[in-house]
């Protein structure tokens, strides 16, 4: 299904040149921070796949949930960045589990492998500072490996992170503390974070001088003009101008209902 | 285009109502399964069969067909989920229109979170019991009280506020009986009380950082329970631990947060306790003159404090000013004859005065 925020060139445009602008001021974080159904989220998956196609190393992590701690996130960077080897990282996620109880299981699909797995790990037996100790190394050792991937290269990582409001105080902090301060031109100038959310972390003195915060802008008419003729082929101007003077302020309702008014049975080519 | 649809869309009163258009749009399988996984927090092809034992062979199909819904989006390790402004319409919808089925589904959702091992499942779990119709209290309590002790196992006790905001969904939406807020509110208070004392345990381990997070984590449920001095005696303890890992910033920070809640409860044995703690930091980080005003403070609210009176005596000593430091020390003293540090640091302030 094409989506506006996919299919609006002109948005996308605008969010690769902000992250151009923020590379060429040696900014490395950026936040952005608006209401639920803004397109955060899509922005987000845009930017991932665009990334893929260009073969640049990106991980996305959503703490939608609450669940996800520091050692799950260090997974799903280690999992999306592959075949990239983070030895020094992977070494400690052994360590890890070879110590701590851990199951993975895969429940997406029935009767068939799906495309995610899920990872469940639980640290038991050992005490909550054995577990920061840890959660600590893995981080350095992530650090680490980034660094020495990237030395001498222009070539550019980005983590995005998505639902932030939704991170526990735990993983908030850990990202402050320990991730964001990566990405400073001293430490790891080729590392871009991208954080969404409805809230966003407040900067601290280790990486205030290289962020960015913004807010997305509301779609404008003739974006959902071009979204509807992807989506629906021919119709009425007047109609998406009704549906628009009711919902533009929700990018996600007006999505919804243009997608509804697809032809049933299939929709034209959406390119 | 579906020009009849939009009409439709255009006339509906409520968002709810366009909600229930949209979604009887749809293909009619297509559009019970989503339905159905608005119910849970995600969803995947597994959670739609157990969900809808009857389209279970089409659950694969399904699932990604739902994926294609703008409405739908990833949910990270677990599959997907309906977004969270369509979700909160659709169980309105439900529990307006068709709660017995809602309740049924609910049942099955209980049963299939309840067969996986995760403690974040226990709790999904727990959540669809609340309103699965063969609901009891005393079953609530057996599962929340097996969470607890599963989170003070496995150390993950934030999820603790995944089950808080869980329960509060179906309270804040009038889906279950009013007593749950008072169930809820109990856990709560339980479970940040259990914490403090794992928290005082660590401390006697010596293991401050940990006792640090347990005690940050008991600040949140008492902050979320508006038990304003449990928070501040909490924030008390939290203030000793960052002083004790030489965060005097900190800890003094949560002092002040502490001052502040105690005098918003008038607590007046809460506002000594912290003034004398706070100034105890200014006098260590040699800040005399706040330290001083702060035990002053700590006096005027208790005109019997001997540690006030104690303490402002070392100050007043270590500013040379011996004749106001022994006045201190012979009030401490006379409210307390047998009070050894107070007769100690009087012995050593004469001992100067010679």
């Amino acid at each position: 299904m094409p989506h506006p925020i996919v299919d609006r060139r002109t948005e996308f445009g605008i969010f690769q040149a902000m992250l151009q602008d923020l590379r060429d001021r040696s900014e490395s974080i950026l936040l952005l921070k608006n209401e639920s159904g803004q397109g955060k989220s899509r922005l987000l998956h845009l930017y991932e796949t665009h990334c893929r196609e260009q073969n640049i190393p990106v991980a996305r992590v959503d703490f939608k949930g609450g669940s996800l701690t520091p050692i799950d996130i260090i997974r799903t960077v280690q999992t999306d960045f592959r075949p990239i080897s983070l030895g020094r990282c992977i070494d400690v996620l052994h360590h890890i589990f070879q110590t701590a109880s851990i199951q993975i299981k895969d429940n997406t699909g029935v009767g068939q492998t799906h495309y995610s797995v899920q990872t469940n790990v639980q640290m038991t037996g050992i005490t909550i500072e054995e577990q920061r100790i840890r959660w600590e190394s893995g981080a350095q050792a992530f650090a680490d490996d980034i660094f020495e991937l990237t030395k001498d290269k222009t070539e550019r990582f980005v983590i995005l992170f998505d639902t932030y409001e939704q991170a526990s105080d735990e993983t908030k902090k850990w990202l402050s503390n320990h991730i964001l301060r990566m990405a400073t031109p001293q430490r790891i100038s080729s590392l871009l974070i991208v954080i969404a959310g409805k809230e966003i972390p407040a900067p601290t003195g280790e990486w205030d001088h290289y962020h960015k915060a913004i807010n997305l802008e509301l779609l404008k008419l003739e974006d959902w003009m071009e979204y509807a003729r992807l989506v629906i082929g021919e119709f009425h101007p007047e109609y998406i101008e009704r549906i628009f003077a009711r919902y533009k302020h929700s990018p996600l309702e007006m999505a919804n209902v243009i997608n509804a008014l697809a032809p049933v049975g299939g929709r034209p080519n959406a390119g | 285009m579906r020009d009849n649809l939009l009409e439709q869309l255009l006339g509906a009163q409520s968002p709810e109502e366009e909600i229930k258009i949209l979604l009887n749009s749809l293909p009619k399988a297509v559009s019970e399964a989503a339905w159905v996984a608005a119910i849970p927090h995600w969803f995947n092809a597994e959670i739609i069969a157990a969900l809808l034992p009857e389209l279970a062979s089409q659950a694969n199909e399904l699932y990604e067909q739902l994926q294609e819904q703008s409405f739908v989006e990833l949910f990270q390790d677990r599959g997907h989920n309906i977004h969270e402004l369509t979700r909160k319409r659709i169980l309105s919808l439900w529990w307006g229109e068709r709660q017995a089925e809602y309740r049924k589904i609910s049942k099955r959702a209980e049963r299939y979170f309840s067969s996986q091992i995760e403690d974040i499942s226990l709790i999904e779990s727990a959540y669809h019991y609340l309103i699965s119709p063969t609901y009891n209290t005393a079953r609530t309590n057996s599962q929340w009280s097996e969470i607890a002790s599963r989170l003070k196992i496995s150390g993950r006790y934030a999820l603790a506020h995944t089950l808080i905001q869980n329960a509060r969904e179906h309270i804040i939406n009038g889906r279950v009986p009013e007593a749950m807020e008072k169930l809820l509110i109990e856990w709560e208070r339980a479970f940040a009380g259990e914490l403090q004392s794992i928290g005082e345990e660590r401390t006697k381990d010596r293991d401050l950082s940990s006792a640090t997070e347990i005690f940050s984590h008991a600040q949140k449920l008492f902050a979320d329970l508006k038990d304003k001095k449990a928070e501040a005696n909490i924030l008390m303890r939290l203030s000793t631990m960052y002083l004790q890992q030489e965060r005097s910033d900190t800890g003094i920070e949560q002092l002040e947060n502490a001052l502040e809640m105690y005098r918003e409860q008038a607590d007046i044995p809460g506002s000594v306790k912290a003034y004398i703690e706070r100034g105890k930091i200014y006098k260590k980080m040699e800040q005399y003159e706040p330290a001083l005003s702060d035990f002053n403070r700590a006096i005027e609210l208790n005109t019997e404090s001997t540690k006030a009176y104690a303490h402002r005596g070392v100050v007043h000593g270590l500013l040379d000013q011996y004749e106001a430091a022994l006045n201190d020390f012979n009030r401490a003293i006379e409210l307390n004859p047998n009070y050894a540090w107070a007769l100690a640091n009087r012995g050593i302030t004469y001992g100067r005065t010679e």
